[in-house]
């Protein structure tokens, strides 16, 4: 663009409507902190559709085993590994819901269901409707993934913030308290706590408590402590600022990106780590599932009856992706940094 | 979306691998060391004997005295041979033996020795080498876990019990090395399957002088160990696998036809299957899941195995204690089924303790055949037994908890059954307590436990093996049951001289075992993999070691 | 500096003594002794057993020669193998797991800093989201069924590379790879945060309009300053890579450590999960102290922080 060459003429300028009081005035709507963060996330496409996504499946694994007239563990080894039937959908022949297997034989035909039996997502090895154990799964894993996300925001951004924030010789103590922590392997720690407890849900749930919230602590005290002599810091409690006000007002924010990535990254761990003592056999007991162990039983038949794994690990795909676009559409909303 | 998918891995495998041979080369010339056996020797006009196998685990022992498992069985069983092997009818053919003879009642048995059975370093293998392992075995030093298998041996139990005036005197023991080639056994009483026990690991002989120049280094490496079998180590990666090579010094080696035998650890199923189908092993096992796969796969085979799965019914618990509760539970749940569609591996269901085709009765008879089936599934009977029992109880439900193994089987196993039981049992609730391998054992012999997921495969090729298991307050009995009359037929059985008698005593008991219900038989065991049509010649074997290598060969590969 | 070290290293051994004694009491409250149910073994047998390894001793007695042998180094003889070590299964399983995960963390992390750093530079372009959608994939997908999927698909479909085994360096290449996914993935989403939020700031609009070239500010001022986060998680990440997947492990046939503890577990076989934890535990206090160490050289300022304490 060469400005040089365009004349410059006085009708172009117009004398400024100076007033002073005006210039005080605040012309947009006082927004608050949380306000405006939820008015950007909004504007964020893809992590509209995470929320979406992760509400729909929420709601979904409640309602869904009850469309089903089968239990969790009704077994009827007569109807066992049939192929997924939808009614009203085989016609289409892409969708592979017109229990047919992959061997090109109608199962439900050759195992003489009756024709008012059709399974949505098919049946496994004990002729249990895999549409209910799918949905019931869900909502196991994602009770492990929220319980796992509320321990790493309550118990490690409080440990990693005092330890960082004041530092010296209680960071000592309690960085030499971690390492004891992560030094002992949680696969002993789970152990005793099946041998104890039974193995289950609440096992699991106390070797996460125990070893979980680590990972989060520390990355906390990195950042805080990277944080904490940096000139803004530095200077409002040059202004008298209370360690309270520091904390919430400066330290926090500014940590907040960092936490809710790490967030994100807790929660598909955390369901593969149970998704891991299923494979290994520590995880949640039968006839319960979650999908980290239907993905882990029906992965060894992938090639003979892929409905078994194929269901479970998209609906686990659709959840971590999802909750990796809210939290990438949350950091950039709760960043004071994009604020402008 | 498959298309770029696997250029960009192709991209990424390719940095990869380019990173990687330039940071350890030092590894190179191990490299491909699989793939060796079956390109480099083919000028010669025969094919190449090389076999490539899997294996589940590492050997744990290679001490014959101290192996216990069903992987040191049958290594040692490849690479050391005892008096007599077993051949592929599970008959004892001569291994160092050359002929035996027995005295009048069966009790002295002479053994000829092959003056050519040599050790892998040259020197023959004689009379004082069995007299020696086997007293070592003997010895309270040795913790020999087997040691009691010896039993049959005149002294052998006196020798192995704490405060017997014999404990520990292993020269006590009915052995003795008449001279080089000529060994003599008594025994307390005569056991027929005597001559088939020779063949068992903690029979084989070790040279007393190698063992003690090793000393205890002995056995633990491929080189730490004399070798008198078809085969030795040639090599042993520890958790890696291990390398059989053909016994130039083995007596019968014109016999032995493979050259080599390439043992590898892997514990992954669908690891195995894809190892089979690119050629890198020639035999893998199946599990339920890959049986359907292959269902129509020429190359699949389904054996019997003499190992029978039953639940322990724990009569500690007070419901368990009440004969009706056992029977109903035995007859309320469906074998067959359970067998076709979670096992789907060649096993049948049990309604029996002593697996068919183990043993058969001096008339040539199998003692399953002779004993039939007991119990049925029957859902109309069990619920009648059950309302009976729950009545004599005076209870109107009952909780009970099933002890099971972790493993992927058994669990599907355990949620199968509580099923069953719950739906065909009015008022029964089964919990489910599966645990890691040693905790299960602790928990059941410990008692603390309602019924539990068991199996026994046999030790010696006689009802006895399974039989012996139940006596009051047995080492394996585990579950509080005791029967007077059942006691007295094992005890008298075992002492009996007369064989038709001792066997009508066996038939007898296991009949008394089922009018108790003391157990609910599951099933026996079946074994399915593949295996390419061009190995020829395994034997398999009902007990001690699964499997011989060296009637086995390779034709029609190329 | 120095002295902060010396004073590190004392408070590391501390913390392994600490370590060694939670461990050793947690082991003991582990219902089954490893012999207690060995199936054969009798009464007096197992006496003896008991006797050989000194579990007929009462716990503190236990605990003190267990403590005088780790100070020498001896970690004891494994239940399992007769006459085999600890120390020998230590070392024999370490080398290939370290091995595979040196190399996938060597991978992982150069790969996930370059899909970080082009995503961050080209915010909002294709790029980005093709690097980000490949690592939120890295990171959805199970280890299981993706070493599974590869396996099938490049080692027996295409025959490009070894199935399993572990013999020359063609073998490692689909383990590491396998192992490097979630590394390339987390590296990647970190650093291109970490990327997004320097490149903000107002000391590299300052570096720029001061006239330094791009590049120079990258490397030099965004790179750098970014490799905070990524080196604390990096600390555990090669931790949990080099001390073996049981997964991985399992599915490529390494002989590994990682397997081989989780089966000591399962056997009771104490002297192999004490000397095991005990080195993950040596290793993870080593790697602590050297990502502290790293971040005074990396982040100046938290030096100057560390050592007023």
């Amino acid at each position: 663009m060469s400005m040089s060459e365009r004349k410059l003429t006085p009708d172009l300028f117009r004398p400024a409507n100076l007033d002073s009081g005006k210039s005080e005035e605040i012309s947009k709507p006082s927004l608050s902190f949380w306000q405006d963060a939820f008015r950007r996330l909004r504007k964020n496409k893809g992590a509209m559709i995470g929320l979406f996504a992760i509400v729909f499946i929420i709601v979904f694994s409640l309602i869904a085993p009850s469309l089903s007239k089968y239990g969790m563990d009704d077994q009827e080894l007569m109807r066992a590994n049939l192929p997924p039937k939808i009614p009203g959908l085989e016609k289409v022949g892409f969708l592979g819901v017109d229990g047919v297997d992959i061997r090109g034989v109608d199962q439900y035909e050759m195992k003489n269901v009756p024709k008012d039996q059709n399974f949505w997502f098919g049946t496994d090895t004990l002729g249990r409707d895999q549409w209910v154990r799918v949905w019931k799964g869900t909502q196991i894993s994602l009770y492990i993934a929220f319980l796992a996300a509320t321990i790493d925001l309550i118990v490690g951004v409080a440990y990693g913030g005092i330890s960082a924030f004041y530092g010296g010789r209680l960071d000592n103590v309690m960085q030499r308290i971690v390492e004891v922590l992560v030094g002992i392997p949680n696969l002993v720690v789970i152990i005793l706590f099946i041998i104890i407890l039974d193995p289950g849900i609440l096992s699991i749930t106390l070797a996460l408590v125990i070893t979980g919230w680590i990972g989060m602590s520390r990355i906390v005290r990195a950042q805080i402590l990277s944080l904490k002599s940096r000139e803004f810091v530095l200077a409002s409690k040059t202004l008298g600022s209370s360690n309270g006000r520091l904390i919430t007002k400066h330290l926090l924010p500014n940590t907040l990106g960092a936490i809710i990535i790490t967030s994100t990254f807790t929660i598909p761990g955390a369901i593969f780590f149970e998704a891991f003592l299923s494979f290994i056999g520590l995880g949640i007991q039968p006839p319960t599932a979650s999908l980290g162990a239907l993905i882990s039983d029906g992965f060894r038949s992938l090639r003979i009856y892929p409905h078994l794994a194929i269901y479970p690990a998209s609906i686990m795909c659709i959840l971590m992706i999802s909750f990796n676009l809210l939290g990438d559409g949350l950091r950039d909303a709760l960043d004071p940094k994009m604020r402008r | 979306m498959k298309k770029s998918k696997w250029s960009l891995l192709l991209t990424l495998v390719l940095a990869l691998s380019m990173f990687l041979a330039a940071c350890s080369g030092g590894e190179k010339e191990k490299a491909g060391d699989s793939k060796d056996g079956e390109g480099t020797t083919s000028e010669k006009p025969a094919e190449p004997q090389v076999l490539n196998i899997l294996d589940g685990e590492e050997i744990p022992s290679m001490d014959s005295s101290l192996a216990t498992d069903a992987v040191s069985f049958e290594v040692l069983n490849n690479v050391m041979e005892g008096l007599y092997r077993l051949d592929k009818d599970n008959k004892p053919t001569p291994g160092v033996a050359l002929s035996h003879e027995t005295n009048e009642d069966g009790t002295v048995y002479t053994f000829k020795l092959n003056p050519e059975a040599k050790w892998s370093d040259g020197s023959q293998v004689t009379a004082k080498d069995f007299v020696y392992s086997w007293r070592k075995a003997l010895h309270p030093d040795t913790l020999s876990e087997y040691a009691y298998i010896m039993g049959p041996i005149k002294n052998a139990n006196a020798i192995q019990t704490d405060g017997d005036p014999l404990y520990g005197k292993v020269e006590e023991l009915g052995v003795k090395a008449v001279d080089d080639t000529t060994l003599e056994v008594t025994l307390e009483a005569p056991a027929p399957y005597f001559l088939g026990l020779t063949g068992f690991a903690t029979f084989y002989p070790q040279k007393e002088e190698y063992v003690k120049s090793q000393a205890d280094k002995y056995a633990l490496e491929a080189n730490t160990l004399l070798y008198n079998g078809p085969f030795v180590l040639n090599e042993w990666k520890h958790n890696e696998g291990w390398q059989y090579k053909k016994n130039d010094q083995y007596w019968d080696k014109e016999n032995v036809k493979l050259d080599e035998i390439n043992v590898k650890i892997v514990k992954d199923q669908a690891t195995m299957v894809n190892l089979y189908e690119t050629g890198q092993t020639d035999i893998t096992g199946l599990s339920m899941e890959y049986v359907d796969q292959y269902k129509d796969n020429e190359d699949l085979y389904t054996r019997g195995e003499a190992t029978v799965f039953f639940l322990r019914l724990n009569q500690k618990s007070e419901a368990l204690k009440n004969a009706n509760i056992r029977k109903a539970i035995d007859m309320a749940y469906d074998k067959q089924s359970m067998v076709d569609v979670l096992l789907n591996n060649g096993s049948v269901p049990a309604y029996y303790l002593v697996p068919s085709d183990l043993a058969s009765s001096p008339d040539k008879e199998d003692f399953r055949k002779t004993n039939g089936n007991f119990g049925e599934y029957n859902v109309e009977k069990a619920k009648e037994l059950w309302a009976a029992g729950l009545k004599e109880l005076g209870k109107d439900s009952v909780e009970l908890e099933l002890l099971n193994y972790d493993s992927d089987g058994a669990k599907k196993m355990g949620e199968f059954f509580k099923n069953q039981l719950e739906k065909n049992l009015p008022g029964i609730k089964v919990n489910i307590k599966a645990q890691p391998f040693k905790q299960k054992l602790e928990l059941e012999s410990k008692g603390e436990y309602d019924f539990s997921y068991a199996g026994w495969g046999p030790d010696y090729q006689d009802p006895m093996t399974f039989l012996d298991m139940f006596v009051t307050d047995g080492a394996h009995n585990q579950m509080a049951y005791s029967n007077p009359e059942y006691d007295k037929l094992i005890n008298d059985a075992k002492k009996e001289m007369d064989q038709k008698k001792r066997w009508e005593m066996m038939l007898e008991a296991e009949k008394v075992l089922f009018e108790d219900q003391a157990i609910s038989p599951l099933y026996q065991r079946g074994v399915t993999g593949l295996q390419k049509p061009y190995v020829k010649g395994l034997a398999h074997h009902l007990f001690g070691a699964d499997v011989s290598y060296k009637w086995a060969y390779i034709e029609g590969k190329q | 500096m120095l002295r902060y070290i010396t004073k590190r290293v004392f408070a590391m051994l501390l913390t392994l003594l600490i370590i060694a004694t939670i461990t050793f009491f947690l082991m003991k409250l582990l219902p089954g002794s490893p012999f207690n149910n060995q199936e054969k073994l009798s009464e007096s047998q197992r006496y003896a057993l008991n006797e050989k390894y000194g579990l007929n001793d009462p716990v503190p007695v236990q605990y003190i020669n267990y403590l005088g042998k780790l100070a020498q180094g001896d970690l004891g003889y494994t239940f399992q193998f007769d006459g085999r070590t600890v120390n020998s299964m230590i070392v024999n399983g370490m080398g290939p797991s370290a091995t595979v995960g040196f190399e996938a963390l060597l991978f992982g992390t150069l790969v996930g800093l370059v899909l970080g750093i082009v995503a961050a530079l080209r915010h909002n372009s294709f790029i980005d989201y093709g690097a980000m959608i490949l690592a939120v994939f890295g990171i959805a997908i199970p280890s299981f069924v993706f070493a599974g999927l590869l396996q099938y698909y490049v080692g027996v479909k295409l025959e490009w590379l070894p199935v399993a085994f572990w013999n020359g360096p063609e073998y490692h290449i689909l383990p590491a790879f396998s192992l490097s996914v979630g590394v390339i993935a987390t590296v990647a989403r970190f650093m291109r945060t970490e990327m997004l939020e320097i490149l903000g700031t107002d000391y590299i609009l300052m570096a720029r309009s001061k006239g330094i070239s791009k590049n120079a500010v990258i490397i030099k001022h965004c790179v750098r300053n970014s490799m905070i986060p990524i080196i604390t998680i990096l600390g555990p990440m090669a931790i949990a890579l080099i001390t073996g997947s049981l997964v991985i492990e399992n599915i490529f046939a390494i002989p590994g450590i990682g397997e081989q503890f989780v089966k000591s577990i399962n056997l009771n076989d104490y002297p192999v999960i004490m000397g095991t934890t005990l080195f993950y535990s040596f290793l993870i206090v080593v790697i602590i102290l050297i990502v502290d160490i790293l971040y005074g050289i990396i982040d100046p300022r938290i030096r100057v922080a560390g050592g007023k304490s």
